[in-house]
């Protein structure tokens, strides 16, 4: 702070215009920042009126705003099982709940040695599993679709639930870490002294108290997994194994020659809604979650 | 690292000798409980360190050594050819565009990002329902790109609503086929702002929400305006947090990808002015309707992409190294 501005601190009197100009960036903080949550919600709710829209009424210039003159459900109906996003929701359902158990039930007992064993390999095992978040997929995705190819793991669900597993790893170590270093220690040694080997005061002491922290990483790595898209376009091509991300994609393509608008719409309403419940039901945590790292 | 901190905080805590010992490092120490617990350390990390290993770390070293080679994938006998790929790569418009977008994308949406997410953390901080309206715009983040390409459609469309209100209030002028190959570039942009922009107030929040009350309000006292309060309050109290977002976002910033597709849907590889080096190498490998398979080629991004990654994270925690101010 140089003089002339310290001086212009100190000489104003608190009841003079700085108020005036808090007050002039509040207010158009503020009216910004409403239009843009209105903007928000108004193209969620817009997308699910869409939804159930007629395919001509959706980019008709005259009946753009207007609601649906009947919901037309038949969309739905198309989306789910003409266009095949009922397959996809379940192919996708399976990958990411199985990825995500196994991701957080490998991650946990790693973070808890990384974060709580005296080892000299836990420094630098550590910082290596932090590199692993700033590895992008481009360089790694090459060798493993040809890789995959050769035992067969392209085009199968199988071979993309490893991928994701060993995707999120990184990020599941590193939050979970955090969590297991927060933990009292007291516990711990008290069972140690009892007589409890490691292994049972991990399970029947650690684990309990680290509960919201593995809740908190199985939600974040189903939010994400969930919305995965880029891998899939690598790894599968057999449409009979796509996800939810790769079958909208194919829905939308094929809707640019079928004008099939409607249930394009209702796709995009089908992937979002168990995200959207999700956030509210449990959007404490993903918040939390995904500031924890950032914001120590 | 860890455990001799911790080590440390239950002996200030005064707990029984006994415990110290067992949380301290004793190299050697055999027979103690940190010992016995130590000899779990690998069976504990394996588990993760495989799939780790196998599906990243492996693959990274891999692409390295395929990026060196001519190769059309699975049944292609490999063809070495040294830094021959990063050259074509260098001779290639295409790639140089991509190369340029990637950092445009890095540097322009990254200040907008920045300075947005700080002036909205600014104001929701004195705001009535800040919760609410955080969570609000925080949700593009956590919506499949596909669906916001897709939804932004709506109002993109050349019927779609943007054009529609501009010729309502006789803007006619602006009016624009906003997805045309003229104008996506901007379209991209803009919508990487407004999907990112919720998460990094959200992170820059919750560094703010651990300054105590009272350093505003003794700037208020003093007169401080909203700007010298964020220049010498809000600033260097969030510095490590700041540090923290920028990381995440030059991580983030080189993985966008899917929106980019979803915006010119399948099939049809995206236009030039919309390609960034994600995409350029999802083209060059298997990508389209009758994929290239130049994997070497494509190698070669993935290397220069890890590289750029690299380079940036290394620059901006040196750019942005600062005392710590503790509080």
């Amino acid at each position: 702070m140089n003089i002339a501005q310290r001086d212009k601190i100190t000489r104003r009197p608190a009841s003079q215009e700085a108020p005036l100009s808090r007050g002039a960036f509040q207010v158009v903080g503020t009216v910004t920042i409403w239009i843009w949550v209105g903007f928000n919600a108004l193209l969620l709710i817009w997308v699910a009126v869409a939804s159930l829209k007629d395919s001509t009424a959706i980019f008709s210039q005259s009946k753009a705003f207007s609601l649906p003159s009947a919901p037309q459900w038949a969309n739905y109906a198309n989306a789910w099982v003409d266009s095949s996003i009922g397959r996809a929701f379940f192919n996708t359902l399976g990958v990411v709940v199985i990825a995500s158990v196994v991701v957080v039930a490998i991650s946990a007992p790693a973070a808890y040695a990384l974060s709580r064993f005296s080892t000299r390999a836990a420094s630098p095992m550590t910082s290596l599993f932090a590199i692993g978040m700033g590895i992008p997929l481009q360089a790694t995705v090459i060798p493993i679709f040809v890789g995959f190819q050769g035992v067969g793991l392209v085009n199968s669900l199988t071979g993309l639930t490893l991928v994701y597993i060993a995707a999120q790893t990184p990020f599941t170590v590193f939050l979970l870490t955090g969590f297991f270093r927060s933990l009292p220690f007291e516990l711990e040694e008290a069972a140690a002294i009892d007589g409890a080997s490691v292994l049972r005061s991990f399970r029947e002491i650690m684990l309990p108290l680290a509960k919201p922290g593995l809740i908190t990483a199985l939600t974040l790595n189903i939010v994400f997994l969930w919305n995965e898209t880029a891998l899939v376009l690598y790894l599968v091509q057999d449409d009979t194994k796509f996800t939810l991300g790769r079958s909208l994609l194919n829905l939308a393509t094929v809707a640019t020659y079928t004008s099939n608008w409607g249930a394009m719409f209702a796709g995009c309403v089908i992937v979002v809604a168990p995200v959207l419940l999700t956030y509210i039901l449990l959007g404490r945590r993903i918040t939390e979650g995904m500031t924890l790292g950032a914001a120590k | 690292m860890s455990a001799v901190a911790a080590g440390t905080r239950t002996a200030e805590k005064g707990v029984t000798p006994a415990s110290t010992v067992a949380t301290r490092p004793r190299p050697g120490g055999g027979g103690s409980l940190s010992a016995k617990r130590n000899r779990l350390f690998w069976p504990f990390v394996l588990p993760a360190l495989a799939f780790y290993a196998v599906l990243m770390l492996a693959p990274t070293v891999a692409t390295a050594w395929i990026s060196l080679q001519r190769w059309r994938a699975q049944g292609d006998p490999m063809e070495f050819v040294g830094l021959q790929n990063y050259l074509t790569l260098y001779n290639s418009d295409v790639f140089r565009t991509a190369f340029w977008h990637t950092l445009e994308i890095l540097v322009v949406c990254g200040v907008a990002i920045f300075v947005i997410a700080f002036a909205m953390t600014m104001a929701l901080r004195e705001m009535k329902g800040r919760r609410a309206a955080r969570s609000m715009l925080f949700f593009p983040y956590l919506i499949s790109p596909v669906v916001i390409a897709i939804g932004l459609g709506l109002v993109l469309d050349p019927t779609g609503a943007l054009n529609h209100a501009l010729q309502g209030i006789g803007l006619t002028s602006l009016v624009k086929p906003w997805l045309s190959p003229d104008h996506i570039f901007m379209t991209l942009v803009v919508t990487i702002i407004w999907v990112s922009t919720g998460f990094y107030v959200l992170l820059l929040m919750a560094g703010v929400e651990r300054i105590p009350r009272y350093y505003y309000e003794d700037s208020d006292l003093a007169g401080a305006s909203a700007w010298q309060k964020f220049r010498h309050v809000t600033l260097p109290l969030t510095w490590d947090v700041v540090t923290v977002a920028a990381v995440l976002w030059v991580i983030n910033a080189f993985k966008i990808f899917e929106l980019i597709v979803a915006f010119s849907t399948l099939g049809d590889a995206p236009p030039l002015q919309s390609r960034t080096l994600a995409v350029e190498q999802y083209y060059m490998t298997v990508g389209g309707r009758i994929p290239a398979y130049a994997m070497g080629r494509g190698a070669a991004v993935g290397v220069l992409t890890l590289l750029l990654v690299a380079v940036s994270v290394v620059l901006m925690r040196r750019l942005m190294r600062r005392e710590r101010v503790e509080f």
